[in-house]
């Protein structure tokens, strides 16, 4: 029971809020990454039936979903803010889509309910409550709780956790996991985060600017980025990017220069380029087989479990570099980063797509 | 394709009640009254067609003219006193618990009761004789707005303001208590004034709301006839007589139909016009910005 | 730039009933930078009020460099403040922005101009200074109202407020470690309050955990991060959380459901304890324990191995290279001096992991 989308488009008057999206998602859960305007809310929106495409399809099991009213469209949204009703009870915002059902539950039917969704988001306690009196965490509880009352053969969740403090948040996450992992509904996930899309291990599907650009598992779009929007989309901490050239069988930048025979044939075309590099690539100490940058110190920050050091190079771009355990640095001191030349990305100015991903690819577990 | 076109279908149903009301309410009447201004009517039977004579002796005569000063320097009056006071009232109130309800209350005293009854409170309330108002004046200086006409156009602008302020004050309180309280907390720790403030941080957040105060007071004062329908008549001698008092007087006390069909499309015209002048210059500010966005996001 | 310290201080809302800051006494020393961290409701705005002077509390005193400011209105305190979201003069340039504060004061008009430019360079606004913040980006938005507290000479505190809350993800990273730069350029006395670990932990040099209005730890990132003092601090920072394992102590003998897993370090009383690890502590030894692996998620630079044992679950951080599988049985052990015992949540020894278990 696949949700399809062919060829969406829409148009508003300013700007493309669609630009052409095919994507076929699957029961279980979805992820859609991307930064903030990459239009991850605006298809949420035309599938839930609250805008309408200028062109395309979508279907839901074979059926034509643009010809089924809103009302009646088996869709649950939850959004960023925690949106109830504040003037009801959490049993009363739960059963409300029971309530309003074309199917016309039973009070009991509608009170099993309630309570078995309340008990798999552990709102039991609460049930008596109004909204106000809850923590941000629980008021987005009991918006998930809601979408989830009537099993709806699609949900989706907008970025459902990012209002919420980030301990609350992998708690949330962990439950959202449960819940979904194996849900016969088409579960859509939208996040700027890729720590969250890491996280669920479920296909994902990269945004920017009103088109899926990439899609595959989280690990897979990390490790081979098919252009430099996936690669910043999928990197945190962003992932280091400089300009670079590529002239008489070497490759040039800052002070580093690097023998061809090292590299991908991909780069024999190519003169000028974008060479990115993950800030946990580089190291602070030499290994067999590394090439080395120096620069400046501008900024340590360490944060317990591991360090970034802000470097300026010589060609006054600055770089990160991500280096496990505590190592505070005194601002303008010079130092070495070392990287193996097989973990670079390269990618055309141009046309942003990727010339060449690391070589070594990320281990499945 | 198909889709589009049944929405579009749709849509046009849904807008028609509204399209039958306003030809109900606006259309039609101003059709008519557009009928009656090109015509010479004598009896059911007997009319002549006139063009545009009524426009012109309607732009020629002096009680009408000067009564468009009239009220045109009454609705500068109004929007003088009832602006800046809105404001300095609207400041003035509590922000929150039972003392903010009970203003909120007061403010709306003015605003919910009938228009007549306004006008016949006054009416006695201003009289010298058995009216508190007029009596506590007449302890002051002379004062009797039935035969003076400053007296008289003072009573009609303090009771406009009296009636109306509070709505402007109102406006402007829900448009102060949007303002989030960072801005207040940021200006004081800037060593900000009471007035840098209220220019730099309330102000320019409120410019929505007092646009549209001044709108409708504008066009409400440029309107009015019951206050001085009711407490002065128009008079002493013609010191009162705004625009619209004028329009009845001539449509029904002279049953001058074509004189009046003709004022009054002028009438509407001013306004239009006037209203149109003071929305483009109100939000010229906001417009220019909207159109460099898309501009900028196109390119 | 100022120390300021804080004697005794606490705060109700209720007159007296519950406390949501209590009793704190601490100093912050001038050019420091402190964290406030903390989920939300555990005191760290009433505390950043205080100071701003927007709360006056319950109890104690506030002093700025020896001076008494407690009574002290906002205006008065030579303190400034970024929000959570960008709070500017809309109406005014950029440079009247920056000019208002010093314009409020009274300053020569040269010196405004002077310091302004000043600002606007270090800032990196100079090319901005006559557009209208509205036009900016949110988070050079951001930067405007830095520079606004920036300014004024003699400035005791600059507070941020969660600032980054309404920057856009992209833009998170280059505003943290540009305030933090900023910081280092200024060597102004900042208080920052944050949920967000990563934020407090990379800005601050001196991070205060709280908790249900109250300061349960401070100290440097590395400090807390290592060698947690109390149980939440172990769970708050760091993503995943620390994992905390139901343990018996029977006369110096650490146990896990009746297996013998290593001694304690401290002198302890018989009892039920927790045993806390962090994840990256959880290492691969085949001289370790036995742990049946329940899933294992792929996080691109590192995996994360969900484990149970006696059925307690507990995750492990493990390099992207080893080989686990949902479902097989795989050996761990804890790190020798970065696994700890707390008892009613407190850290009370460290644990001392057998050498070897004997299968």
């Amino acid at each position: 029971m696949s949700l399809i989308l062919k060829d969406i488009h829409l148009h508003d008057g300013v700007e493309d809020l669609a630009a052409g999206i095919n994507a076929e998602f699957r029961p279980g859960m979805n992820i859609l990454l991307g930064p903030t305007l990459a239009g991850k809310t605006s298809l949420m929106r035309i599938i839930a039936g609250l805008m309408k495409p200028d062109s395309g399809e979508i279907s839901l099991a074979g059926e034509n979903l643009l010809k089924v009213d809103v009302r009646k469209r088996s869709v649950a949204f939850v959004y960023q803010q925690f949106i109830n009703y504040p003037a009801f009870s959490v049993f009363d915002n739960i059963a409300s889509p029971l309530k309003v059902a074309t199917e016309n539950y039973s009070k009991q039917e509608i009170k099993d309910r309630v309570e078995e969704v309340a008990e798999l988001l552990g709102l039991t306690p609460f049930l008596k409550r109004k909204p106000s009196a809850l923590s941000g965490g629980q008021q987005q509880r009991v918006a998930i709780a809601r979408a989830l009352a009537r099993k709806s053969d699609i949900v989706l969740l907008d970025e459902p956790l990012a209002n919420l403090d980030y301990k609350l948040r992998e708690q949330l996450r962990e439950e959202l996991q449960n819940i979904f992992e194996g849900s016969d509904s088409v579960v859509l996930y939208s996040t700027a985060e890729p720590a969250e899309a890491m996280y669920f291990s479920a296909p994902t599907f990269v945004m920017h600017e009103g088109k899926i650009i990439q899609k595959g598992t989280a690990a897979e779009i990390y490790s081979k980025p098919e252009n430099l929007f996936s690669a910043k989309a999928i990197s945190d901490p962003p992932i280091n990017l400089v300009d670079a050239v590529h002239k008489s069988g070497e490759i040039a930048f800052a002070d580093v220069h690097i023998e061809l025979a090292e590299l991908p044939e991909l780069f024999d075309n190519v003169t000028n380029f974008r060479l990115g590099i993950q800030p946990h690539d580089l190291y602070p100490e030499e290994f067999a087989g590394s090439v080395k940058i120096s620069g400046t110190v501008q900024l340590a920050e360490v944060t317990g479990s591991s360090t970034f050091v802000h470097l300026q190079l010589t060609s006054g771009d600055e770089i990160v570099m991500e280096i496990d355990g505590a190592h505070p640095m005194n601002p303008g001191i010079q130092v070495q980063a070392h990287f193996d030349p097989k973990r670079i990305y390269a990618f055309d100015p141009e046309t942003q797509s990727t010339i060449s991903y690391p070589q070594r690819s990320v281990v499945n577990g | 394709m198909i889709e589009g076109k049944k929405k579009s279908n749709r849509g046009w149903f849904l807008v028609l009640p509204v399209v039958v009301a306003v030809a109900f309410t606006a259309i039609i009447p101003l059709m008519t009254v557009a009928n009656y201004s090109v015509q010479d009517i004598f009896s059911p039977n007997d009319r002549i067609f006139v063009g545009l004579e009524f426009f012109r002796s309607v732009m020629t005569d002096e009680r009408i003219l000067d009564a468009f000063q009239r009220n045109l320097i009454f609705s500068l009056q109004v929007l003088s006193i009832e602006i800046p006071l809105g404001i300095i009232i609207a400041r003035m109130m509590p922000r929150s618990g039972w003392k903010a309800s009970a203003a909120l209350v007061v403010l709306a005293v003015p605003l919910i009761i009938p228009w007549n009854v306004i006008g016949t409170t006054w009416k006695i309330f201003a009289r010298g004789d058995i009216g508190l108002g007029g009596y506590i004046a007449n302890l002051f200086f002379d004062y009797n707005y039935t035969n003076d006409p400053t007296d008289a156009w003072a009573t009609v602008l303090l009771m406009d303001v009296w009636h109306w302020t509070p709505l402007v004050a109102l406006l402007v309180y829900s448009g102060l208590r949007s303002i989030p309280q960072a801005y207040y907390q940021a200006a004081s720790i800037d060593g900000a004034s009471g007035w840098s403030i209220f220019r730099f941080v309330e102000l320019p957040k409120l410019k929505r709301v007092l646009m549209i105060a001044l709108l409708l007071r504008f066009m409400d004062s440029f309107m009015i006839y019951t206050e001085p329908f009711v407490v002065t008549g128009g008079g002493p001698g013609e010191s009162t007589t705004m625009l619209s008092i004028l329009l009845s007087t001539i449509a029904i006390g002279q049953f001058d139909i074509g004189t009046a069909g003709a004022f009054s499309l002028i009438y509407f015209l001013i306004i239009q016009i006037l209203s149109f002048i003071f929305f483009t210059v109100l939000t010229l500010d906001t417009r220019q910005g909207a159109t460099k966005k898309v501009k900028r996001r196109k390119a | 730039m100022a120390e300021i310290r804080l004697e005794n201080v606490a705060h109700s809302y209720d007159g007296g009933e519950t406390f949501a800051l209590k009793e704190t006494s601490m100093v912050w020393e001038d050019g420091n930078a402190y964290a406030l961290l903390g989920p939300s409701g555990c005191g760290k705005t009433t505390l950043l009020n205080i100071i701003s002077g927007l709360i006056i509390p319950s109890h104690g005193k506030i002093y700025v460099d020896g001076v008494d400011i407690t009574e002290k209105d906002t205006e008065d305190r030579n303190i400034a403040q970024v929000f959570q979201f960008p709070v500017l003069y809309d109406t005014m340039t950029v440079r009247k922005n920056l000019e208002f504060p010093l314009k409020n004061r009274n300053v020569p008009r040269e010196k405004i101009a002077s310091k302004v430019e000043e600002i606007a360079e270090m800032l990196g606004l100079t090319e901005m200074l006559d557009k209208r913040p509205g036009k900016l980006r949110s988070d050079l938005q951001q930067i405007v109202s830095l520079g606004r507290g920036l300014v004024r000479d003699n400035v005791s505190a600059i507070l941020f407020d969660e600032p980054l809350t309404v920057i856009d993800q992209n833009f998170k990273w280059t505003l943290r470690s540009r305030l933090k730069k900023l910081h280092l350029q200024t060597e102004a006395t900042i208080v920052y309050v944050t949920h967000d670990q990563t934020e407090a932990l990379t800005f601050a040099d001196q991070v205060l955990v709280m908790k249900d209005g109250e300061i349960i730890q401070s100290g440097t990132s590395e400090e807390l991060y290592l060698s947690p003092k109390h149980e939440f601090v172990g769970f708050f920072i760091g993503s995943p959380g620390m994992n905390f394992l139901d343990v018996e102590i029977l006369s110096g003998e650490v146990t896990v459901a009746g297996q013998a897993i290593g001694s304690v370090a401290e002198n302890l009383q018989d009892g039920k304890f927790k045993l806390g690890v962090r994840p990256e502590f959880v290492e691969v030894d085949q001289a370790g324990y036995e742990m049946t692996v329940t899933r294992v998620e792929n996080r691109g630079v590192y995996q994360l191995a969900h484990l149970e044992m006696a059925g307690m679950p507990i995750i492990a951080k493990v390099d992207s290279s080893t080989v686990l599988k949902a479902g097989e049985q795989a050996s761990f052990s804890f790190s020798q001096d970065r696994s700890f015992i707390f008892q009613d949540q407190k850290f009370v020894s460290n644990f001392v992991p057998k050498s070897k278990v004997s299968k």
